[in-house]
This record gives C-alpha cells, structure tokens and sequence, in this order.
C-alpha cells in the first residue's frame, strides 16, 4: 500500500528536473552565437524504483517508480567532422596567409600601367636612341643619364618593397610561434581545469568547447594532431612531437637563419616538422617565393647594368676619355644597389656615343646599346629586357591568382565542414523554444500533481 | 539535415559577401574602364600587354627616329637645290665668258660673281641641322669645306638612322662626292676669269659634271626621303595594330562590364532584402 508522501517527491523531482531542462535550453539559447560552442542534451532517466519492502510481496504489481532523474548533461559533437575539419583548417590558414602576402606584394607591381617598370625600361632605351639620332646634342645626352638614373631608382625601389614585404613576412613567422605558444599555454590550462571536472565524474562540456576551439584555431597556424587522454585532456602533437601534453607546454623557439629569418625550432634546437598552415605558408612564401621574386631582379638588374656598361667601356665619351661603367651595383643585391656609376654622374660630356671621339656622327655604341633593348640575351637567356621583366610580372601574378582561387575553394570547404557541423552542434533557437514549451508544461503537470495529492491529504486530514 | 540559426546566418553573410565582391569587381572594371587592374587578374594577358606596351614606345622612338632623318633629309634637299641653282647661274656665266668680244676688265667683273656663287656652294655644303653639320660624314662637328679653296674636311662615313627593328640606314651624302666637282669647276672658273682669260676648255664639261653629281646627291637624298616616308606609314599602321591589341588586351567591355555590376546589383538587393525577412523569423517571437 503506498502513502501519499512518496507520489509528493516522484513530482517534486518532476518539477526540479523540468527546471533543470529549462536552463539547459536557455544556457544553449544564450550560447546560440558563441563561437565553437556545442549544444548541450540532457539525458534524462526515470529514478530507481521503489519496491514495497514486504516479507510476502503483495498483491501490487511491480515496482513503483520514484519519478525522473538527470542522468548526465553531454555535448553533441561529431569527433570525426572535428578531425576533418581541423586538417581543413590547416590548408585554408595556408592559402589564406598565402594569398594575402602574394596579394600585397602584388600590389608592388601595379602593372598593366604607364608607371611599372616596364615603361621605365623602354624610356631608358628610347633616351639611346634620341642619342644615336642627335649624338651631339647635350640634351639627349643628358637625357640619357637621368633615364639610367630613373631606372636605376625603379630597381632600388621595387627591391627595397621586396625586402620590406621579406622583413614583414619574417615578422609574422615570428608573431606565429609567438600565437602558438599563446594557444598552447590556452589549451593546457583548460586540460588542467578539464581534468579536475573529468576525475569527479562530470563532463566538462563548456570548458570542452573552448578547448576544441582553441585546437581548431592552433590547425589554421600549423597541423596538429590532437589524440584525446582519458582523463578528458588532449594531448597536441606536432609531427610527432608533443606542443601540449596535459597542462605542460614545450614552448616553440626560432633561430635566425643566414639572412637572419627566423625558422621554429623545439626547445631542444630541433627544428620544428612544420608541415601546413599559416606557420609553413609564412616560411615558404619569404623563403622561395618572395626569394625568386628578388632573384629574378636581381638577375634581370645585374644583366642590364653587365650589359650597357660593357657596350659604354667599349668607346669613348665627348672628352676623347675612354668610356667608363654607366652602371654600378653591389654584388649579391643588385637591383637594391644599382645607381649611375658617380664617375659618370650628371656630366653629359661622359655619355658614350662613339668609338672614337674624331667622329662624332658615328653613332655605334648608342645604337649598340639602343639594341640591347630587343636583345634575347636577358633573364633566362632567352628573353628581352622586357620580356624578363614581363614574365616576372606573370609569375607574380599568377602566384597571387592561384592563391586567391585555392583560398577561396579551401573557405568554400571549411564552409562546407562547418556547415555541417553547425547542423549536428548548432543550437536551433525553434529545437530550444519547443523544449521551453514542453518543459513549461511538465512543470505545470507536476505542480498540478503536488495540488492535487495536497487536496488528497487535506480531505484526509479533514475526516478528523 | 537539421537546420539551425547560425547556419543561416553565416551563409547569408557569406552570400552576401560574395555578391558585394563581385560587385565590387564588376563596379572596379566599369570605373577603371580596365579590365587588368592587376597582374592576378590575368597573368598572361598581363604579360603580353606589357610587352606590346613596350612595343607601342619602341614604335614611337622610330617615328620619332624617322621625323629627325627626315628633317636632316629636308635641309640636304635644300641645300643641293641651292647649290644647283648656284651652279645652273655658273654655266650661265661660262658661256657669257666664252664670248670672244668681252674685255678683260669684264672677265674680271664677272670673277666676282663666280666667287660669291663659289661661297654659296660652299655654304650650301656647310649646312647644319642642330649643331652638326650635314655634309662632313661622321666628322659632324667640322665643316665640309672651311672656305672655297679647303680640301674636305669631313670623312665618309655614313649618318645612320634607325628606323624600324633591325634597319638602319645612312641618310647623308658627303660633300666631297656631292659637292666637290661643282666647288672645283667653279673655283678654275673663278681663277681663270680673275686673270682676265676667257674659260680654259673644258670648263663646261667639268661644269656639268658638277651639277651632275649635285643631281645624283639630291637623288639619293629623295630615295632615303621615300625610304622613310615608306618606313613611316608602315609603322604607323603597326602602332595601330598594336594599340588595338593593347586595348583588347586590357580595356574592359563596357556594355558587358556595365550590364554584370547592374545584375550584381539586383542580386546583392535580393538578397540583402530576403535575408533581412528570413533571418527574424523563430519560434521564440512567438511564445
């Protein structure tokens, strides 16, 4: 037989368990535009049962329930779209840094235009020209030597952008590892506060989230692989060796390279396996991209300056004086260095026209460098002057080009991944209003219940 | 597949993101009036329109070329029609001086003239064209006869000009070719009119040998004009061709450029005002 008091409690945890949902519903509703934040279930169970406590069982049927209990609060998350979308992630950080670094030093070559190299190169061979048809006006000659001037300026100029895009490509390399240091000491500290929930017996869903989050962001600045403890923490490996292993930090270093670029090393000295990611784009872009662009100027500066000065050594200038270097540069940067030889300065008398100076009409050696212009002897051997520097201008872009197309079908991807898994972690505000509503109404049903065993008792009490 | 709210709010961000680029591109093209804005936009395009950019100044620096030659080649017609002339009123005078009633006292008068139409020549053969002298060959800065009785100062090398890829042509004739033999002719007038005799024999023959050789000079001046007038005309239907290319190359089509940014437009304000109606609707507005 059982009494009223027992039918009390079964709907007092009825209405407890119904409150309990409803904050469960508004912390997702509250958390429905965090970032990285998963909704959350409760699962919920009937309590244990009663059984009448009798020597012979009596006539009643069965056990009697007590009412319902929350079992457990989980996070939905899908493990293996997170392991998918992470390695996404690290392909979109690497074109997406990629394409923004290729994208400013494109920027640096604002060509097709009347102001590019290029046009500095035909007025630098025009001036030749204007002198092999006037040889012995002083205006074209003087023309001659601030067009070497300009060009000379339009080399330093655009390797002096090469370098500062070089010097603000290895200052991100650097702000990297100091990023990833940063997520590692994140992602440790949650690990030490997940454990703590983890070793009671409660899922730490929140702190959980935040941890995915903070993994996912590290994979956008290099690959890592994350294999998760039992004790609830992750442990964060990069190519095999571990950036985070419960709450420590191997914290990343870097040392400088010949030219003085920083490359991410382990506190051992090794050199860190950077396999993708920002980090890997960074590096590759200052070191082989960015290196070709300033080698190809380099080699295209040096060509020029070679050949124009052995043409202008070859003669004599307005003085009869043996034809000095037009040119000079330093070895190693030539296109940064390149300037009009100081000897030759701004004296038009020192531009070389002729073999000999009896004959001022014979105009060779400015029609020999005047050919230069269409000679196939440059960039790769191959090429015209502007022609070398046109492919330049061709690779730049198409690098640039390829990084935008591969940063856009990589964000389309992750978008796609993400997609998904806003459709199994999302919180969908209607799920979250339904749930308010039913569990409105199991609380007003468990209250009513409490009413009525409460008139129950009071008529008992009133046959007193 | 569950949907939920921030599906649909990253995606009709996203969306509206990549209308409002296309957009832009389309509104860049129509306001840059470009379709190369730069070198990513198509790097092989790029490439080639720097080259015929290249193209059209080389082809401007050998008209610029052609129009000094052609000025040289001017003042060198002038100056040997001047000198023919001064040598046409020197036959004039030869046949004069041959007639046996003349005195001396005349011969001599008239040797003042043939020495003046002798200093014309050799003005005529000085001639300069800026600070060089158009006659001396290579040695532009001598005079081709210091004065009626000098040798030939200059050398006989050519002035070449460049005209077009790879063509270079000489566009002088040398005063000792062109002029010599009128100077010579004239100057054994003159000497032999000063001494009161009539013309030695002769005279006529060298005379005409004179202007003979001033008309072949002209001639080939005129060959040289042709020459770059010809050179002219073919570049500059080159510079055409490569203008058009150069346009075709990196000129946006309006009609088409304008036509995409308004269809961009439409989209972008279809979407922004669909999402702005979709994105409120939830159940929780209604509880």
């Amino acid at each position: 037989m059982s009494n009223g008091w027992l039918g009390l409690n079964t709907a007092l945890s009825g209405l407890r368990t119904s409150q309990e949902m409803l904050d469960i519903a508004s912390h997702n509703i509250a958390n429905a535009s965090t970032p990285g934040y998963s909704r959350q279930r409760a699962e919920l169970v009937a309590a244990p049962p009663f059984s009448y406590p009798a020597f012979n069982r009596s006539g009643l049927p069965g056990q009697l329930g007590t009412g319902v209990t929350i079992s457990s609060i989980d996070r939905i998350r899908d493990v293996y779209l997170d392991q998918q979308i992470n390695e996404q992630q690290a392909l979109d950080g690497y074109w997406g840094a990629r394409s923004e670094t290729l994208a400013t030093t494109e920027a640096s070559f604002p060509e097709p235009s009347g102001s590019g190299m290029g046009s500095q190169l035909s007025a630098f061979w025009s001036a030749w020209e204007d002198v092999a048809a006037n040889p012995s006006s002083s205006a074209t000659r003087t023309a001659v030597l601030t067009q070497a001037a300009s060009l000379a300026a339009r080399f330093s100029r655009d390797a002096g952008q090469l370098s500062t895009q070089v010097a603000g490509v290895d200052a991100q390399v650097r702000g990297t590892i100091g990023d990833i240091n940063d997520l590692a000491a994140r992602i440790a500290s949650l690990n030490r506060q997940i454990q703590g929930i983890t070793v009671s017996g409660d899922h730490a869903n929140d702190l959980e989230d935040q941890r995915d989050q903070l993994v996912e962001q590290l994979n956008t600045l290099v690959p890592v692989q994350s294999v998760a403890q039992k004790d609830g923490t992750v442990q964060v490996l990069i190519g095999g060796t571990a950036l985070v292993d419960h709450d420590t930090v191997r914290t990343m270093g870097s040392v400088d390279d010949a030219s003085g670029h920083a490359l991410p090393t382990w506190p051992t000295g090794d050199p860190v396996d950077v396999t993708g990611g920002k980090l890997k784009a960074y590096i590759e872009t200052r070191d082989v991209t960015l290196k070709g662009y300033q080698d190809s100027m380099n080699t295209l500066a040096r060509q020029i300056a070679d050949q124009v000065n052995a043409a202008h050594q070859s003669g004599v200038d307005q003085n009869g004086d043996p034809g000095q270097a037009l040119f000079t540069y330093t070895a190693g940067e030539e296109a940064a260095t390149l300037d009009v030889n100081p000897a030759v300065g701004t004296d038009p008398a020192k531009v070389v026209v002729a073999t000999t100076s009896a004959t001022p009409g014979d105009t060779s050696i400015a029609a020999r460098i005047a050919d230069l212009a269409s000679s196939a002897t440059f960039g790769t051997g191959s090429q015209t002057p502007a022609d070398a520097y046109a492919s330049l201008v061709g690779v730049i872009g198409a690098d640039s080009k390829q990084a935008g197309e591969m940063q856009g079908n990589q964000d389309l991807v992750v978008q796609q991944l993400d997609n998904r898994r806003s459709s199994i972690s999302g919180v969908s505000l209607d799920e979250e209003a339904t749930d308010v509503i039913r569990f409105q109404q199991a609380y007003q049903a468990s209250a009513k219940v409490i009413t009525t065993i409460n008139e129950m008792l009071d008529s008992l009490m009133n046959m007193v | 597949m569950r949907i939920t709210n921030s599906m649909l709010t990253s995606r009709a961000l996203r969306d509206l993101q990549a209308n409002y680029a296309a957009m832009a591109k389309a509104q860049e093209q129509v306001s840059s009036g470009k379709r190369l804005n730069r070198p990513s936009d198509d790097p092989a395009d790029v490439q080639q329109a720097i080259k015929v950019t290249g193209t059209l100044a080389s082809i401007s620096q050998y008209l610029r070329n052609i129009g000094t030659a052609q000025m040289t080649a001017t003042a060198a017609e002038t100056a040997l029609s001047g000198a023919s002339d001064a040598v046409q009123r020197l036959r004039e005078l030869t046949v004069e001086a041959q007639n046996g009633t003349l005195s001396a006292t005349d011969r001599t008068a008239m040797a003042q003239e043939v020495q003046q139409l002798s200093d014309q020549i050799v003005a005529m053969a000085n001639t300069k064209v800026g600070d060089d002298y158009v006659f001396s060959g290579q040695k532009t800065t001598t005079p081709a006869f210091a004065n009626a009785a000098a040798p030939y100062g200059g050398d006989g090398g050519p002035l070449n000009a460049r005209i077009a890829p790879g063509i270079t042509i000489a566009t002088n004739v040398t005063a000792d070719v062109a002029f010599a033999p009128a100077l010579a002719a004239a100057n054994q007038l003159a000497a032999d009119l000063a001494a009161g005799t009539p013309p030695a024999a002769g005279t006529l023959t060298a005379i005409d040998a004179g202007l003979d050789a001033l008309l072949g000079a002209r001639t080939r001046i005129g060959a040289v004009d042709n020459r770059l007038t010809d050179t002219q005309t073919f570049l500059q239907s080159s510079q055409d061709a490569a203008t058009q290319l150069l346009s075709h190359l990196q000129d946006a089509d309006m009609a088409s450029a304008i036509s995409e940014a308004a269809s961009r437009q439409t989209t972008y304000q279809a979407a922004i005002s669909i999402n702005a109606r979709i994105l409120q609707q939830s159940l929780i507005n209604e509880l």
